[in-house]
């Protein structure tokens, strides 16, 4: 008889448990309180507790403490706000934020990548700002950026981070080559990552003149990208709905690639992952990657050097990608004003001439560089020469296309080369496959 | 017992089936069954009916089902002619079984033979190959990337001690596979290695007796006696854990994701991408529901057929 | 009997085994040894160049460190909540069904039973969607209900507990009834009693899969509080970007394996026995 009370309790207890469950809603309580203000009597009502859940890919250790100390700051500040820091990596981001809104969990708010807009505003997924945001948004950003947030003709949040791209170069590797200067062109540049490549005896590259970022999808296609603006190639139509890569100023862009793959310049098994520990001389990346090349550069942070995007033979000038990430406020929210709050709060600054918490973030703990002008300003001074090469480049930058169906496109691209790298298909079939998949997929998802 | 059988025999059928339904013990039985059967039928036979109609629709999980579009069997036909990486991962992921239950195979039945042997602390030994079954096969990834990693992971350091050169492991589209491989062989090996023991111990020495006695050599008996009767054994779970290797996914995950910058995983070039992380990728990233579900189904049909082609062969035998 | 010559080749054949135990058993233990090796090291000694085989000296406090990276107590909960439940579930379902279809005579048994052999067949991610999208209009999501109830019946569990009592003689059954015994009694006081065997095979078995469950949780654990075990661990895994906290993963690691290896330990018996009854019955 016993066992079975305890088995009719341990059912009970199961059923409890699947009641309960972090998924609580907090009380709304409300209390007046008295206070004496001189000779005044003021009822003053205690805001009612508001938790927010925040979300942002800044999981690492040496980025999630300086922004989980400006969380902190809020929460002094506003003590009926509790603020809940979640931090995943970039490659599940995605998959957090609508997955969590799928099953109706969404944070409330998120910082995500400008090309996941269009998804996010057809699905529902973003809540309009207010006018005021709108407005602080207008006044106090550059064109660039805002036109980067910008989606069927609404702002959609607060802009951030901007990257671009530019030729980082390892300054002792090229001298000790004979060269004093970084590669103005794709011949200079393809003579370099020669020079500079080192091969064994067994023909595998030990040291790679230019170095590939594979597996990632941007890795992949935003230097193709600022390789292939630089040689007056274009990558889609004005309207966003047809690939325009597969022409001639593409192939040449991809056959760069092969023609350094050919001659053991580059190798994608010596990635960008060892441009720090001098197993590369040539990397393109972004602006972002301060912070580790920093911590872990062996030859020494000062013999990093940063070069425009080397101009291809069918091009005139430079060129560069530039892309933006935005700070936003979940369409379902259960405190949709303060969400807009704290988000206002994180981007401007406390005092005129003052850096933005975010700003200050940025630039301090990720060397990004913030969007908003006044920070531009304000933070002039933490810009080395590393970071000043990058928001130089702004000049000649170009926002990557924000279009339904944007992501696939990349990664469906993304695929198509590196299946050319890796010898599965010639470069001119890749490129024809990936432009015919991706025609498709911006014609089903307009 | 006896009088109940007695009356039984004398009423008519349906009374008796009448009866049989409204027996106390039959409600009984019918309340003991219901609750598993009520989930089997949630959670189970339901959801594969669905995953069958989803497959047909295009479906992006957030909109209401009601309102998705009828695309008929374009999911099936574009995973089969235009989906690259579907392809790739159909392709990795059968190498991947193959590969991965005939290596275990051979290598279980010679450890079971070896274990079978007159030695010392058994279980001990049965422990140590035991292990890695035990362990989150997402660990078991985990714990083997960083070995096979090719700046400073052991095996290198070992190969180089060795006086080889290094390798790129999973950073070579040609190599890393066979890492993937080699991490579920290392997993499971124990297990087949248990099974052919038991079945080994099952044999009785009768057999090898009457052989030694018609002057067989160990190597013929072991053609003759040990390989026939083991071969259900065989049979069974080389069939069953191709099913479940066709499933393969944790390995795959923390091996190939969320390293900087990944966001799909799958290794160089989709050189490990399987079915399960492309369909986890299609469903849960690009919100392809009905391209995700027609995939599971291609895979279910496979597995079915294999179960199918097992349950032929075994009969056979039988 | 005769005696085992001490020949030359047996001396050989003998050493030869040994050696072939050992190089196996060390290639079993490598990454484990590995793993707790460098959960004691240092995130420089993890990534040097060539790395050390054992740290310089044990940093023990890796294990404080991993915990409040990540709500490792937490998860550690979570896991013993869930898989006990789940366990607990699973021996209760498949017990009482494969009873039913054992030792009752019902219309509609045998329909139902291949109700249960057609779920056998059918694999995991087959079912991973739909469950997700039933699971989520039910409101499981992202609760514990969502953790464990999908998980509660097993129909292997269901087929083998059948298999198992189907041996039980019927007198034992028939005895008790005429004393009297309802049915549940029967049940719970008979059936269970003999079937521990094959319980405790069940249950180990469960015990392990449940613990080590990574996909589904990674679907419906959306919070950080609701994290399992591996969920924890995969969380670790990409709390750097560079190599520097690799020894923090390992400590993880090294603390996520523990108690399935505790429970294999201590009831190794009855999984090997499992394994055994599954391989042999076919």
């Amino acid at each position: 008889m016993r066992k079975q009370t305890l088995l009719v309790l341990l059912e009970l207890v199961a059923m409890l448990l699947a009641a309960c469950g972090p998924a609580a809603t907090p009380e709304v309580v409300e209390v007046t309180k008295i206070v004496e203000k001189e000779k005044e009597v003021v009822v003053t009502p205690t805001p009612a507790p508001v938790k927010l859940v925040v979300l942002t890919h800044w999981g690492e250790e040496s980025v999630l403490k300086p922004m989980q100390a400006r969380f902190d700051e809020y929460m002094k500040l506003h003590p009926n706000v509790t603020i809940e820091y979640q931090t995943v990596t970039f490659d599940q981001l995605l998959i957090k934020i609508t997955t969590a809104r799928a099953a109706g969990i969404s944070p409330d708010v998120y910082h995500f990548y400008n090309l996941w807009m269009p998804e996010f505003v057809k699905g529902g997924m973003l809540a309009v700002p207010p006018e005021e945001v709108v407005a602080d948004i207008r006044a106090n950003y550059g064109a660039g950026s805002i036109q980067a947030v910008t989606y069927a003709g609404q702002i959609w949040g607060y802009p951030t981070e901007v990257n671009t791209y530019q030729l980082i170069y390892n300054k002792k590797i090229l001298e000790e080559a004979g060269y004093d200067k970084p590669p103005e062109t794709w011949d200079e540049l393809k003579e370099m990552a020669c020079k500079i490549s080192q091969v064994d005896a067994s023909g595998t590259v030990t040291r790679a003149g230019f170095l590939v970022i594979p597996g990632w999808d941007s890795g992949v296609v935003h230097p193709f990208l600022s390789l292939l603006w630089s040689n007056g190639g274009e990558y889609l139509d004005a309207e966003g709905t047809k690939a325009l890569f597969d022409s001639s100023e593409g192939l040449e862009t991809l056959q760069l690639y092969m023609d350094m793959l050919e001659d053991k310049c580059t190798d994608p098994a010596i990635s960008w992952g060892d441009f720090p520990n001098s197993k590369g001389g040539m990397v393109i990346m972004a602006n972002w990657w301060r912070a580790t090349l920093k911590d872990t550069f062996q030859d020494g942070y000062e013999n990093v050097g940063v070069a425009p995007i080397p101009v291809g033979p069918s091009g005139k000038s430079t060129a560069t990608l530039q892309y933006n990430w935005l700070f936003g406020v979940d369409n379902g929210s259960k405190y949709r004003d303060e969400a807009w709050k704290l988000v206002e709060w994180l981007n401007t600054p406390a005092k005129a001439g003052e850096a933005s918490p975010i700003g200050d973030f940025l630039t301090s703990a990720l060397g990004a560089i913030p969007s908003r002008l006044s920070d531009q300003k304000a933070l002039a001074d933490r810009y080395d020469a590393f970071l000043q090469a990058f928001v130089d480049s702004a000049a000649v930058a170009r926002p990557e296309p924000v279009v339904p169906g944007g992501q696939e496109v990349k990664t469906t691209l993304q695929t198509k080369i590196e299946s050319a790298w890796y010898g599965q298909k010639s470069p001119g079939q890749a490129l024809a496959d990936a432009a015919e998949e991706s025609n498709r997929i911006l014609e089903e998802k307009r | 017992m006896s009088d109940k059988l007695a009356v039984s025999e004398v009423t008519l059928p349906s009374v008796r089936s009448r009866r049989r339904l409204l027996h106390p013990r039959t409600l009984w039985a019918y309340l003991f069954v219901s609750p598993a059967i009520v989930a089997l039928l949630l959670f189970t036979i339901g959801p594969i009916l669905f995953t069958l109609w989803v497959s047909v629709h295009n479906w992006n999980l957030i909109e209401p089902i009601s309102q998705m579009p009828f695309v008929g069997l374009e999911n099936y036909r574009y995973l089969l002619t235009k989906d690259a990486i579907f392809q790739r991962a159909l392709r990795n992921t059968f190498v991947f079984a193959v590969c991965g239950v005939g290596a275990n195979t051979v290598l279980g039945l010679l450890g079971a033979l070896l274990l079978n042997t007159r030695l010392r602390a058994r279980v001990f030994w049965r422990t140590l190959f035991f292990l890695p079954i035990v362990t989150a096969p997402l660990a078991l990834g985990m714990m083997w990337a960083v070995l096979l990693n090719k700046n400073y992971g052991l095996i290198n350091n070992l190969l180089g001690l060795g006086g080889l050169p290094t390798q790129p492991f999973l950073s070579s589209p040609k190599q890393a596979l066979a890492c993937i491989i080699g991490v579920a062989v290392y997993q499971y090996v124990g297990y087949y290695i248990i099974i052919y023991l038991a079945g080994l111990q099952g044999i009785p020495q009768e057999y090898y007796d009457a052989a030694a006695v018609d002057g067989a050599s160990s190597w013929q008996s072991f053609r003759h006696v040990t390989l026939p009767l083991l071969r259900p054994v065989l049979l069974f779970i080389a069939v069953t854990n191709t099913i479940g290797a066709l499933q393969v996914f944790d390995i795959v995950f923390a091996a190939t994701t969320g390293l900087a910058g990944e966001t799909s995983g799958g290794g160089p070039a989709n050189s490990t991408m399987v079915v399960a992380l492309h369909m986890y990728n299609t469903a849960f990233k690009f919100f392809r529901m009905g391209r995700a579900t027609a995939m599971a189904v291609i895979l279910f049909v496979i597995i079915f057929v294999i179960t199918l082609i097992q349950l032929r062969l075994l009969r056979e035998r039988t | 009997m005769a005696r085992r010559q001490l020949t030359s080749t047996a001396i050989a054949g003998t050493v030869l085994k040994y050696l072939i135990l050992v190089l196996a058993g060390a290639w079993m233990l490598l990454p484990f040894f590995w793993m707790f090796s460098a959960s004691l090291m240092t995130s420089q000694e993890v990534t040097r160049l060539p790395p050390p085989l054992l740290p310089a000296q044990l940093q023990w406090h890796n294990y404080i460190d991993v915990s409040r990276a990540v709500p490792l107590v937490r998860a550690y909960l979570n896991s013993l909540l869930v898989t006990i439940l789940t366990v607990i579930g699973i021996l209760f379902t498949s017990s009482l069904c494969g009873f039913a279809f054992a030792k009752y005579q019902f219309p509609g048994r045998d329909i139902l039973f291949m109700l249960v052999l057609a779920s056998m067949m059918i694999p995991f991610f087959v079912t991973l969607i739909p469950v997700f999208y039933i699971v989520k209009q039910l409101g499981w999501l992202n609760n514990y209900a969502g953790l464990i109830l999908p998980g509660v019946v097993s129909a292997y569990g269901i087929f083998l507990m059948r298999q198992f009592i189907l041996d039980i003689p019927n007198e034992f059954i028939d005895a008790a009834r005429i004393d009297g015994a309802s049915e549940f009694r029967i049940y719970w006081q008979i059936i269970i009693p003999l079937s521990t065997p094959a319980l405790a095979t069940l249950g180990s078995f469960n015990f392990v899969g449940t613990w080590n469950a990574f996909l589904w949780p990674l679907l419906v654990a959306q919070s950080r509080e609701l994290y399992t075990v591996p969920l924890a661990l995969n969380s670790l895994r990409t709390y750097g970007m560079e190599a520097q906290f690799h020894h923090l993963q390992m400590a993880g690691t090294a603390i996520s394996v523990i108690p399935a290896m505790l429970v294999f330990v201590a009831l190794q018996r009855y999984f090997v026995k499992g394994i055994a009854l599954t391989g042999l019955k076919g």
